[in-house]
């Protein structure tokens, strides 16, 4: 309870309130706009956090991520292209609901749902991290291994086309993250006697050419022409929602929240896989679902709720495990630990005020998220038909400036160029880029955890096996692989079927 | 003075219209042209190659010692092999579908598409390198121009806006979050 009133005390500062509304306008105009993504607004914008205070930056960061779960809706329900990958479920009815003249109703409903969705989740993030972070206590150096373990093979399944392609880029981060110096031995590591990499990779350098300047590369391609957009002419009355529409939405609603903050809570999953998840379970159960693909208000509701559920869940393994839920999250991680916070078991009980601080944000977070989507969406419809000629090299001298600042460093904005290039290539082999950024967020922990697992068992691996919560986590594993194994042969069956009819 | 100022000028603008002919005619030449690739087999052969390459030079960039069974190569190891046994799977799936005769999963790639990837990844070579030498602001004026030409916009108020942004970023990075740009 102490805990609760002094976060309290340490959120309500004018400095977090502002970075948190600068972060979450950031985040929907990123979101809005197809073609730049929220982890890139966040990887543009993390250099700016180094000035902040832990409290500060998460909100500033939070805002970013929480809108631009939002803020993808607007261009899929105005353009029907969306702005970020998770609001392609949104776009199913939200595009349909606009052409029939309801383009303000599909709008609030996004806005609302997503609110909604995002309080239940900061809700459960608030009581919940602090019971796993006691469960987490217990964990032992396998255990850990075996939870990132776990992590890396369910972002490896759900990325990729297949298992296989998902592991190699999981292994490919993981391999990344061991250059430079060994931090057990102090031997290096891959250098080529390079000074630059004795410290090895910045995961903001590997994010930015990864995420960011890999995106410049992709404009090779052909684009296609942005419709125009005109939100003053439409029925008022039309465009109201009812206490009927309400009553709708309800159980979608708070079934997504559910899936929401279930799929967030299991490391490497995210917002994308949750939002089908829930769009299929909302259709199945409704009433009507032949409305769905037509405009149907539930299956907006069900996505833009799970969409914005998703964010506080994710934040769970985040601080207690020092697991991301996602990808956005795992750039965060670069966040708590550059603040001197580093995640895992012991951040609740070393900085349980800051913690409590930030979890309690998240909740304003979403209310201040509803109040600027209320005000701002005709300013946000504005802003998607910005050309990308002018949002590209802007982008690109954003990420030059960021990746020096890192280290006042040429070296890095060459290394960020190299990372570019490679996902670049990644991305013509269909190889997911997630989970290399997964690998490299978890490399050194995984490693550590790894290796001194040995050590102690003096080379054993029976070490894996040695306890129940092991045991546990090895049957999550195995079962995770089959699920996923089996969706997989299941998705090329039907592949088979449909290319045969 | 006057009529070699137009004079300059109406070259400058016959240069710029002469270069848009050319891109214009290699484009058209360039245009449906391409080739196939197979995801599969690139990617495997990608990380075939890498893992072989790690696992070559792993003694020579990883010095342990020899009587110790957990080292400094131990991770690195098992990740090569991961990413060789994966590669090697994928090549085999292929095979085996190659030889009961199913298709493969191709993908078109274009040739121009690939060029003006080159081309951006120059222009941001250039950047780079031009970085020290003229200073960040310049540097990122000379390239947001670049990027516009690329982008083929002839709005002037375009080229005006990319080069106040650049020089507002630079001011936003030196004086406000104190950072040390070339």
């Amino acid at each position: 309870m102490n805990l609760f009133i002094e976060g309290f005390q340490q959120l309500f500062q004018f400095s977090n309130f502002i970075a948190m509304n600068i972060g979450l306008l950031l985040g929907m105009v990123f979101g809005a706009i197809p073609g730049l993504t929220v982890i890139l607004c966040i990887v543009l914008f993390l250099p700016f956090t180094y000035s902040m205070g832990a409290i500060q930056s998460f909100m500033f960061l939070l805002g970013m991520y929480c809108a631009g779960s939002y803020g993808g809706s607007i261009s899929a329900i105005l353009i029907r292209t969306p702005g970020t990958p998770h609001a392609t479920a949104t776009m199913l009815d939200g595009y349909p609901l606009s052409r029939k003249g309801q383009t303000h109703k599909a709008l609030k409903l996004a806005l609302q749902a997503s609110t909604f969705g995002g309080i239940i989740s900061a809700v459960v993030l608030l009581f919940l991290a602090p019971q796993v972070s006691i469960f987490a206590q217990k964990m032992g150096t396998p255990e850990y291994f075996l939870v990132c373990a776990f992590g890396l093979t369910i972002i490896a399944g759900v990325s990729g086309k297949t298992l296989i392609t998902g592991l190699m880029a999981g292994a490919l981060g993981l391999f990344i993250a061991t250059i430079g110096l060994d931090p057990m031995t102090s031997n290096t590591r891959f250098i080529f006697n390079n000074i630059n990499l004795y410290s090895g990779f910045d995961l903001v350098i590997c994010l930015i050419g990864l995420f960011a300047l890999s995106e410049v590369l992709k404009k090779s391609e052909k684009t296609e022409v942005i419709a125009k957009v005109n939100l003053e002419k439409e029925e008022k009355k039309l465009n109201s929602i009812t206490k009927a529409d309400y009553k709708k939405m309800a159980r979608p609603a708070l079934l997504s929240s559910l899936i929401g903050v279930i799929i967030g809570i299991i490391p490497g999953t995210g917002a994308s896989m949750a939002s089908f998840v829930s769009y299929d379970r909302a259709k199945r159960m409704s009433k009507t679902p032949e409305e769905f693909g037509n405009g149907s208000i539930e299956g907006i509701a069900a996505t833009e709720t799970v969409n914005n559920a998703v964010t506080g869940a994710t934040l769970i393994p985040l601080l207690t495990l020092g697991i991301p839920g996602d990808g956005s999250v795992a750039i965060m991680l670069g966040a708590l630990m550059i603040n001197g916070l580093t995640p895992g078991p012991k951040l609740f009980v070393d900085h349980g005020v800051t913690m409590y601080a930030i979890m309690l944000g998240l909740v304003f977070v979403n209310l201040f998220m509803f109040l600027q989507g209320k005000f701002l969406t005709p300013l946000f419809a504005r802003i998607i038909k910005i050309p990308i000629a002018i949002l590209t090299p802007v982008i690109v001298i954003f990420c030059f400036a960021g990746a020096y600042s890192v280290k006042t460093s040429m070296f890095d904005i060459q290394i960020a160029l190299s990372f570019a290039v490679l996902a670049y290539l990644l991305n013509k082999f269909q190889i997911p880029a997630i989970p290399v950024l997964l690998g490299l967020v978890l490399g050194p922990i995984t490693e550590e955890n790894f290796r001194r697992s040995l050590i102690l068992s003096d080379g054993s691996w029976g070490i894996f096996t040695s306890s129940p919560i092991s045991i546990a986590l090895l049957a999550i594993i195995a079962l995770s692989l089959f699920v996923i194994i089996k969706g997989k042969m299941n998705e090329n069956t039907t592949g088979d079927t449909n290319a045969s009819t | 003075m006057r009529s070699t100022q137009i004079k300059i000028f109406s070259t400058f603008t016959h240069l710029i219209q002469k270069i848009d002919n050319t891109i214009d005619h290699t484009a058209r030449h360039l245009e449906n042209r391409e080739f196939r690739i197979y995801p599969t087999i690139a990617g495997s052969v990608f990380f075939l190659a890498l893992s072989a390459l790690i696992l070559i030079l792993m003694p020579y960039q990883i010095k342990v010692r020899a009587d110790q069974t957990i080292t400094a190569q131990t991770f690195p190891s098992i990740l090569a092999f991961i990413m060789m046994g994966g590669a090697l799977l994928n090549l085999i799936k292929t095979g085996l579908q190659k030889y009961r005769k199913e298709p493969l999963e191709y993908v078109e790639v274009y040739i121009l598409t690939e060029i003006k990837a080159l081309i951006l990844l120059l222009f941001l070579i250039i950047y780079s390198l031009l970085m020290p030498v003229l200073g960040f602001m310049l540097s990122s004026v000379i390239y947001g121009i670049l990027m516009l030409f690329y982008f083929r916009v002839k709005n002037w108020k375009y080229y005006l806006l990319v080069t106040t942004l650049a020089i507002l970023i630079g001011f936003l990075f030196k004086d406000i979050l104190h950072v040390r740009l070339p």
